[in-house]
């Protein structure tokens, strides 16, 4: 079982491994629509690094139902370099508390109750994945990193496939067929404590 | 010492509980001597208090990570307070966990994660004595979190009980014989 501390060094892995790649598509028009996704590249990189800083803010609240009173907004004109700085600091943000806060920590989601470990895989879930997403859009190759995939295929995903890490959690989260897998259309993780 | 982050989550806590007894009053009014309603202020306070852990970890050389938190329009006071709760716990842990070189940028100076802790500690005990002011409900800000702030942000700041000369230094009370300010900014730049 994965402790906090290494749940938090993980997720900051799969940050900075996805903020190197969003990096390289700075130049690009992030105005424009994503390839297989609703929504920009604006709005699919600000929903990741949203979804990171809803997920610390869960941890102090710990929330038992969905109502979180607050909605990060950017700036109109924020951007792409300013949008891969809100990845960084919600990544930084999720690993602090993560680190920090008690193992009894629980925060609601929709996907089922968790834990500090639990949303530091569902942080890496939301960057690799929608990073994946982005790189598909402008053409570029994007190899999710083994050991933070691995690490949230196991504590999200109890009865994946076997596989190579990052094919499994793409194949998990809908984004690619696996072997004689199909593509799956519909997808959800169980993100609820593990005993 | 103590710690600065523990300092601002016993400032953060006393905030907390201060707002409590003003959920009663009408936050849709305008805050004493400011520009904006109570809830708004409420608002700033749980902004800046994220945004702050924003600067320390998204490091910016300019500008703000986090521009703007702003809450859903049908916010309740009580879902408000809990969020400057949150805000805080927040950024005392990046605090704790920030590298000591980690520096964001502020338009009062480029500041580390203890002047980060130093400007939260402020934007919620002044903000709290604004809306508990509006309120009607005198407030005396806590000493210990009072005078970190002080000694870290206003260099220069004369002597006296700390809560007093902070709300002095933030302009919103004479000190003594020294005139209210009506123009003031702290110094967050690293400390040798």
């Amino acid at each position: 079982m994965t402790d906090q501390a290494a749940a938090a060094d993980l997720l900051d892995v799969a940050v900075d491994h996805a903020v190197a790649a969003l990096r390289q598509y700075t130049a690009g028009d992030w105005t424009g629509p994503m390839a297989e996704l609703d929504g920009t590249v604006n709005e699919t990189v600000h929903h990741a690094a949203e979804a990171m800083f809803r997920y610390a803010v869960k941890l102090v609240l710990q929330p038992k139902d969905p109502a979180l009173p607050f909605l990060l907004s950017t700036e109109p004109d924020t951007d792409p370099r300013g949008m891969v700085d809100l990845v960084v600091a919600g990544g930084a943000v999720l690993a602090s508390l993560v680190r920090t806060v008690s193992p009894d920590v629980r925060g609601w989601h929709i996907y089922g109750t968790s834990d500090p470990v639990g949303f530091a895989a569902m942080g890496i879930v939301e960057t690799l994945v929608h990073t994946h997403d982005v790189a598909l859009t402008f053409g570029g190759p994007f190899t999710l990193p083994a050991a933070p995939s691995a690490f949230a295929v196991e504590r999200l995903f109890p009865d994946a496939p076997d596989g190579d890490p990052a094919d499994v959690l793409l194949w998990c989260a809908g984004r690619a067929p696996l072997g004689e897998l199909a593509r799956r259309t519909q997808w959800r993780w169980d993100g609820t404590v593990r005993r | 010492m103590t710690d600065p982050a523990d300092l601002l989550d016993d400032a953060v806590a006393a905030t907390v509980s201060a707002l409590q007894p003003t959920t009663d009053f009408d936050w849709a009014q305008p805050t004493t001597d400011l520009t904006w309603s109570v809830f708004q202020t409420a608002e700033h306070i749980a902004g800046c208090l994220i945004g702050y852990a924003g600067q320390i970890t998204g490091q910016p050389a300019r500008g703000w990570v986090i521009p703007d938190i702003p809450l859903e329009p049908d916010t309740k006071p009580p879902q408000a307070i809990a969020y400057i709760g949150a805000a805080g716990g927040i950024l005392s842990s990046v605090v704790r966990t920030a590298s000591p070189g980690a520096r964001g940028y502020h338009p009062y100076g480029t500041s580390d994660a203890d002047g980060f802790a130093a400007m939260g500690i402020v934007e919620a005990l002044v903000h709290t004595f604004d809306i508990r002011q509006t309120a009607g409900q005198p407030w005396t800000l806590p000493a210990a979190p009072s005078a970190f702030a002080v000694q870290r942000l206003f260099p220069d700041a004369p002597d006296g009980t700390p809560a007093d000369v902070l709300l002095w230094c933030t302009g919103r009370i004479p000190l003594g014989d020294r005139s209210r300010r009506t123009k003031w900014r702290w110094d967050g730049t690293v400390r040798d």
